[in-house]
């Protein structure tokens, strides 16, 4: 047999053992509160500054878009990175064995993530808010180009009416 | 309650800070253990022969390296977690298209099924035939998806996939990926 197959998502069955202990450590991780304030202002940030640039109430230069978009985009890819290496942590904690064995295990884990009741939430909103903040130089690159070609066609007009003289 | 939180969500930046400077300061070789590393590893770098690690003498990143080849990755390093069994590579952005970031761990004494995170969207199947679970978003974070791959005896190799916000797009590379990991697995019948 070549090629992968799976079932619809759900068909998934925990085996009875150690399906908890995976369920309760991950429920720990992200049932937490998405409120704390460093992630909730990058959060509003890049919102904010989405909604200028679509009502055009700033524009910015190529040089400058170009700035912004590397700080965007190195917080955005570090945090694919980030959430890897999470991921390959929680994965590798050994659940199964004694309660102790999975205390440990738990415990290296969380202690390794930070909180382990806010840590993913609160990224996940720092990126939304930093991906927010992309599209709106993206927006406001666009009105940069628009109003300089609106001046330059207000100049071709002014320069044609001059030699019209 | 609040003031509890507080603290811990400096912390949380603080050590986003830390990850992020660690992931673009990466340099080739041995990672070096540390407080952060290998967790719940017990297997020596080189993985000399032991009758319950299936993997010995199976390197992770040369499996990466070799299935990977030609499509623009750079050498799989290992992981900043469980550095000992696990490589990663990430293939960078290019204009808007996000990077792909794979991971392959091989892990001996524990089953398949153990660690499915998001069991509720996880399903349940095979690569090349070989039983495997497939988990989306096992963070709940999208743009996320593993595969779970049977390794006998009671051993898994994990491949992982994390690219931008688009899971549907994470799982279609990470199969593509695990079939062609697949065939350099221990046999597992």
């Amino acid at each position: 047999m070549s090629g992968s197959q799976f079932g619809a998502p759900g068909s998934f069955t925990p085996p009875p053992a150690a399906g908890d202990a995976g369920a309760n450590f991950l429920s720990g991780l992200l049932d937490g509160p998405t409120d704390s304030a460093a992630a909730q202002r990058v959060s509003t940030g890049g919102s904010h500054l989405k909604s200028l640039a679509e009502n055009g109430q700033f524009a910015v230069n190529e040089e400058g878009f170009q700035a912004y978009i590397k700080a965007c985009d190195f917080f955005i890819d570090g945090y694919d990175k980030m959430l890897r290496e999470v991921r390959v942590l929680a994965g590798a904690a050994r659940m199964g064995g004694s309660s102790y064995a999975r205390s440990v295990a738990q415990f290296n884990a969380q202690v390794a993530d930070g909180d382990p009741e806010a840590l993913i939430p609160n990224l996940q909103l720092m990126k939304r808010g930093v991906e927010e903040a992309r599209e709106a130089m993206v927006i406001a690159r666009k009105n940069y180009r628009e109003t300089e070609e609106a001046h330059t066609v207000a100049f071709a007009e002014l320069n044609k009416k001059l030699q019209e003289k | 309650m609040i003031s509890r939180r507080i603290p811990p969500a400096l912390a949380a930046v603080a050590c986003a800070t830390l990850v992020l400077t660690a992931c673009t300061s990466q340099v080739g070789g041995q990672a070096s253990p540390s407080s952060t590393g290998g967790v719940g590893t017990s297997t020596s770098a080189t993985r000399p022969a032991d009758p319950n690690d299936p993997f010995a003498g199976l390197n992770s990143c040369s499996v990466l390296d070799q299935v990977l080849a030609g499509q623009g990755f750079p050498k799989a390093t290992p992981t900043i977690a469980s550095a000992k069994v696990t490589c990663a590579t990430t293939k960078p952005r290019a204009g808007d298209v996000h990077p792909v970031d794979v991971a392959l761990s091989l892990q001996p004494g524990r089953g398949y099924k153990e660690n499915v995170g998001n069991p509720s969207q996880a399903s349940e199947g095979n690569v090349n035939g070989r039983p495997a679970v497939e988990e989306r978003e096992p963070q709940q974070s999208a743009g996320q998806c593993g595969i779970w791959m049977e390794v006998k005896p009671s051993s898994r190799a994990l491949v992982l996939v994390t690219s931008g916000s688009d899971t549907a797009n994470a799982c279609q590379l990470v199969e593509g990926f695990a079939e062609k990991i697949e065939p350099l697995l221990p046999k597992s019948n």
